[in-house]
């Protein structure tokens, strides 16, 4: 251990003692289990595993990094068939998890290079474009790092079609019966920016949709101007964990005043919120005349906001309503930050990111060496309880994105640690930030859910910041008082299996951590006590590939609807995982659904999510009256 | 009308002033405020009426040139509002379909990705019909849907019409009348003859599939199978399209409000006789309803005798729930204001009084009266007011007259009751949109029936809670304040 910085040698030593606890479930897991394990939280040799035996050179590549995203992004995906001679013609048999044209007009794939599930992506472009390597008729290019397999793959194509008119390529791209009439800018693997995917009756899991109800918002006194039309204001229902939801998002711990009970949904700042109604006459007249009568009406108000962020719907864009210059028109007068956000996914990121896009963080600024800032870690319920017991250790601790405080900036300043959560959706902002706030530490921490986890993730962030003996002390009795019901729960659910569907091969990135806003699903289960199946599909490969197990885990084939429908009713399984509520394929089954939803964080959590999944699991309604329901599948018998 | 804006139409008139004091009302309530402007509008869009029609169309499709949110959208009636809802599927056949036109996309798009979506929706077996509509900010640039349609429809199965994009301007209560004009006046006629027997419903506002409007149209049809006459069709009733076709065969179209243009139309492509009614809420409103139509197919005794025999059932049930449980109670009501009427008469028969009437929307073209001839003294009505401009009024009347019962939808502004504030209301959720009290029972509202299930909602709303009194001169303010 090095000498120069003793608060991280304690952090690595609460990893390297928690593997060698008496009670680790990792101690029970085979090493195949735990390097799974280890893959899928995309944990790196020399954070997390320091000083124990998978840093000795043996860490799992991550399976799902940044350029995966691909596999989700829009495009005419290639059917079965199309896919099938694009794989011999890559020389990738059985390893293209993704092949589609884009509207930009390439044709991009995502491959498993190797036995673990990494994936890689290469693309074939127009010759003219920009890329790893000129062909006469096309031109071949990668994401991320060029792996050699994508290598070869591409090099093995460009000598069997080098010459072939790029667009008679492209036309190759054929897709499965039903998709013919996609979009280009569709998402084959979404459920709303796709529509009626061929693929559908194997999505039970959404990738553009889940964050929603966990995305950021301001919290602080500022005034939103929403410039847009009824529709636009209305294109979202409220949401609530006390009322269904077309997706099974995650459990989200709000405020009391922010659970809706009816009602206009009041603001989440102590300030405004203001709506501009845009109508048939507006858009004759300009409708941005009405951003200068909100913007006056605010100058107006008794309380003023810290700051004014203009948002946009389609309609205003469409117009060219000029919100910079009304924005440009009012900041003097108001003598208040004006930000015409426009049109965005994350008005609050983005409105954030402008307000420190100049800041400068001095490398001599003084730090708190209490103090922590925790970036995108989404309010799951239970980390309200991680966070008041760094507290009680004497920590000082703000989370920052996916909620912004007002006091965000001061904290980022101020920290002299920077603990960074893995989801994919702020790990770019989370690195670039953390890059920024030198010489703060910057520790990437396995995830707290569970029981084990989470312990170790108080203590880590405790160590770094010379507070373990407070955290311990502080933890000694509140883990004894959780620890006993935990493992009478535990009991309970090894008699128990629950199962997930992937509806592609490659499991192993349909369950990684981050793409399920850092939740390690399998591991968190299998701590648990739960047995798990999961259902990988095979597609049209002739032989599927051979069952695996990772002690309680065991993973098999579907090929397709009806061999689901069957495996779906395996009697030993007690429920299956869906992001969808409405899941009639399970509930129709007989089967129960369970979903992130039921899974908190901490310690607490961990019991709460237990008794929540083991209730579930063992509820018998459908079980019961599953054939008065319906058909689960209305694509059965087509296959 | 109050909204927030300053204009001539945001004050009462001194007939409305003096309805106000009569109910012992401050008019000044009624003034508009600047800093309601730019409020949460309590309104909603021209296609959730939209929505609403194709959720009760089984095989019933929509496509709507626009970006993703209008799947998002879908839920204010999909497992929300309705949890019997077929508007979104796991499977991603939603009856709902985007073409996912984003702002930017806009201007170069020709309706190719209509095409596509219509084209996708033909291959699924369950679409028998298709309605097209687009956003605002593309309704703006005129994409030619007529002409897109014209161009598939010869070789796809489905019948494909286009319902006027009118978001900018109209509202929910309009989409939902426009969706069935569009069928009135598209719908393939069989050519067969007219059925003098034989009487189509159109205009129910099915605003969700579950048991209360499932209700509604049973008790409908009840009672007009109790004139003797045959319901031919029920315009909407959760029934595909070869019943809403039936309607072409009925010699008599009972329009109801929300389906006064559309019957209209249907008729004047028949030759159906039609009886234009105001809704069935309320005991006298039904049993006008039931004369008129047997006034219009020579059934008056029959009728007679019918209303005798669902008064006879229903009435004595409410002979010692009224004086102690109703009488004298001060309610608001707050939903579909083509119900307003029957609602006043109603209240009126328990010796209730209706201190607060808003919707919404904007005013409705047919079935909205308030009369005080007919009535009495009418509260005045709010129609489509910003949500803070009617929280600032119900806490004005809830602080100096009382209010003993809200019955509203739950995006209406009023806070859950407190056991502890012997000022706090009773609420009882009722219309759109109502995510906290579903009909997974047979529960209608409309029809005798329906009086009856309302009316016991009330009670039973009402039956723990002490009355409210009239604020003591200068309490009111006090109690504003906290």
């Amino acid at each position: 251990m090095s000498e120069l910085f003793p608060e991280l040698d304690a952090y690595e030593r609460v990893d390297a003692e928690a593997e060698g606890e008496a009670d680790s479930p990792r101690r029970s897991w085979s090493a195949e289990t735990r390097a799974l394990f280890d893959q899928l939280v995309g944990a790196s040799p020399g954070a997390d595993e320091a000083g124990t035996d998978e840093a000795q050179g043996e860490g799992e590549q991550p399976v799902y990094e940044e350029h995966v995203a691909r596999l989700f992004g829009p495009g005419l995906a290639a059917g079965a068939e199309s896919l099938a001679r694009f794989e011999q013609a890559f020389g990738l048999v059985g390893k293209i998890r993704s092949l589609k044209r884009t509207e930009a007009g390439t044709l991009d794939f995502v491959a498993e290079v190797d036995e673990a599930g990494t994936l890689a992506c290469g693309f074939l472009g127009p010759a003219d474009a920009r890329g790893w390597k000129q062909g006469k008729s096309f031109t071949l290019g990668y994401t991320g790092e060029l792996h050699p397999v994508v290598a070869r793959a591409l090099m093995r194509f460009l000598a069997r079609y080098d010459g072939a008119p790029f667009e008679l390529i492209l036309d190759q791209v054929v897709p499965d019966a039903g998709d013919e009439h996609m979009l280009a800018s569709d998402y084959p693997e979404s459920l709303f920016y796709a529509y009626a995917p061929a693929s559908g009756w194997r999505r039970f899991f959404e990738g553009t949709e889940l964050y929603r109800g966990t995305c950021g918002r301001h919290t602080g006194k500022v005034a939103v101007i929403d410039h847009t039309d009824i529709e636009c204001l209305f294109n979202q229902a409220p949401a609530s964990d006390r009322l269904p939801d077309f997706f099974n998002t995650p459990a989200v711990a709000l405020p009391e005043d922010d659970h809706y009970e009816g009602g206009p949904r009041p603001p989440a700042w102590s300030s405004q919120a203001l709506f501009t109604d845009i109508g048939d006459v507006d858009v004759i007249k300009g409708a941005d005349v009405l951003v200068d009568e909100a913007l006056l009406h605010i100058a107006a108000l008794d309380e003023q906001p810290d700051s004014i962020v203009i948002q946009a719907g389609c309609l205003p864009e469409v117009t060219g309503d000029d919100l910079e210059a009304s924005a440009a028109r009012t900041r003097d007068r108001l003598r208040l930050p004006v930000i015409a956000a426009g049109q965005h996914n994350d008005i609050a990121g983005s409105s954030f990111g402008e307000m420190i896009g100049d800041r400068q963080f001095e490398l001599e600024r003084e730090l708190d060496p209490r103090r922590v800032t925790i970036l995108g870690m989404p309010a799951f319920v239970g980390r309200d309880e991680l966070l008041d017991l760094l507290g009680d250790a004497g920590v000082r601790v703000e989370v920052v994105f996916p909620e912004i405080p007002d006091r965000a900036i001061d904290a980022l300043e101020r920290s002299s640690l920077i603990v960074t959560y893995p989801w994919d959706r702020y790990e770019v902002t989370s690195r670039r930030l953390s890059e920024r706030l030198a010489p703060a530490r910057t520790l990437q921490l396995r995830p707290p859910f569970g029981f084990e986890a989470s312990r170790r993730w108080l203590l880590s962030v405790a160590a770094a910041l010379g507070r373990r003996a407070e955290l311990e002390a502080r933890l000694g009795e509140y883990t004894a008082q959780l620890r006993p019901r935990w493992r009478l729960l535990q009991s309970r659910a090894r008699q128990l299996r629950l199962g997930f569907v992937i509806e592609h091969g490659n499991w192993r990135a349909a369950l990684a951590a981050k793409r399920s806003l850092g939740l390690p699903m399998l591991e968190l289960l299998s701590e648990m006590g739960f047995g798990v199946d999961v259902l990988a599909y095979a597609g049209d490969r002739p032989k599927p590939p051979a069952a695996e197990r990772f002690d309680g885990i065991e993973v098999r084939w579907y090929r397709d609807v009806d061999e689901l429908d069957g495996l779906l009713a395996d009697p030993r399984v007690a429920a299956w995982y869906s992001e969808l509520y409405f899941d009639r394929r399970l509930s129709r089954n007989g089967k129960n659904v369970f979903s992130m939803r039921q899974l908190n964080m901490g310690l607490s959590g961990a019991i709460d999510s237990l008794e929540a999944v083991l209730r579930l699991a063992n509820m018998s309604f459908y079980r019961s009256y599953a054939r008065y329901l319906g058909p689960a599948f209305v694509e059965r018998g087509r296959s | 009308m109050i909204d927030g804006r300053p204009g001539p139409s945001s004050a009462l008139k001194p007939d409305e002033q003096d309805a106000a004091r009569a109910l012992g009302l401050d008019p000044a309530i009624y003034e508009p405020r600047p800093r309601d402007r730019f409020g949460a509008p309590y309104r909603f869009p021209y296609q959730l009426g939209l929505y609403m029609g194709v959720n009760a169309i089984p095989g019933c499709f929509l496509v709507i040139d626009g970006p993703d949110c209008i799947y998002r959208k879908a839920e204010w009636i999909h497992g929300k509002h309705d949890l019997s809802s077929t508007l979104l599927d796991v499977g991603g056949r939603h009856r709902v379909a985007s073409t996912l036109l984003h702002s930017g996309e806009v201007i170069t798009s020709k309706g190719e990705a209509v095409s596509k979506r219509l084209r996708r929706i033909a291959q699924l077996p369950e679409a028998e019909l298709v309605l097209v509509n687009a956003m605002p900010h593309v309704q703006i640039i005129g994409t030619q849907y007529d002409a897109l349609i014209a161009a598939v429809e010869d070789e796809l199965p489905q019948l494909i019409y286009e319902v006027p994009s009118r978001s900018l301007e109209a509202d929910w209560i309009h989409g939902y009348a426009e969706l069935l004009t569009t069928l009135a006046r598209r719908l393939p006629l069989s050519g067969a003859a007219l059925d003098d027997d034989r009487v189509a419903i159109i205009g129910l506002l099915m605003d969700r599939v579950e048991a209360d409007h499932t209700a509604n149209v049973a008790e409908l049809e009840r009672l007009v199978a109790g004139l003797g006459l045959t319901p031919a069709s029920t315009w909407l009733s959760n029934r595909p399209l070869a019943h809403l076709r039936e309607a072409a065969t009925a010699k008599t179209l009972l329009a109801l409000p929300h389906g006064v243009a559309a019957a209209r139309a249907l008729a004047a492509r028949t030759g159906a006789e039609l009886v234009e009614v105001e809704q069935p809420f309320g005991l006298r409103a039904s049993a006008r309803v039931l004369r008129a139509l047997a006034a219009a197919t020579g059934r008056e005794a029959q009728a007679e005798a019918l209303i005798e025999a669902e008064l006879a059932a229903v009435v004595p049930r409410f002979e010692w729930a009224i004086p102690s449980f109703l009488l004298g109670r001060k309610l608001a009501f707050s939903g579909d204001p083509t119900l307003f009427d029957g609602l006043l008469e109603i209240a009126a028969e328990f010796g209730m009084e209706v201190l607060h009437l808003s919707a919404p929307c904007r005013p409705p073209a047919f079935g909205l009266d308030l009369d005080p001839a007919r009535h009495g003294p009418v509260v005045p009505a709010l129609f489509a007011p910003t949500a803070q401009t009617l929280a600032r009024h119900m806490d004005a009347i809830r602080c100096s007259v009382g209010l003993d019962l809200v019955i509203a939808g739950c995006e209406f502004p009023a806070s859950e009751p407190d056991p502890r504030d012997i000022r706090s209301s009773g609420r009882m959720d009722f219309g759109f949109p109502n995510f906290f009290h579903h009909a997974l029972h047979p529960s209608p509202f409309l029809g005798f029936r329906g009086w009856a299930w309302f009316s016991q909602e009330m009670v039973n709303a009402m039956a723990k809670r002490a009355r409210v009194p009239r604020a003591r001169p200068g309490e009111a303010e006090r109690f504003e304040h906290g």
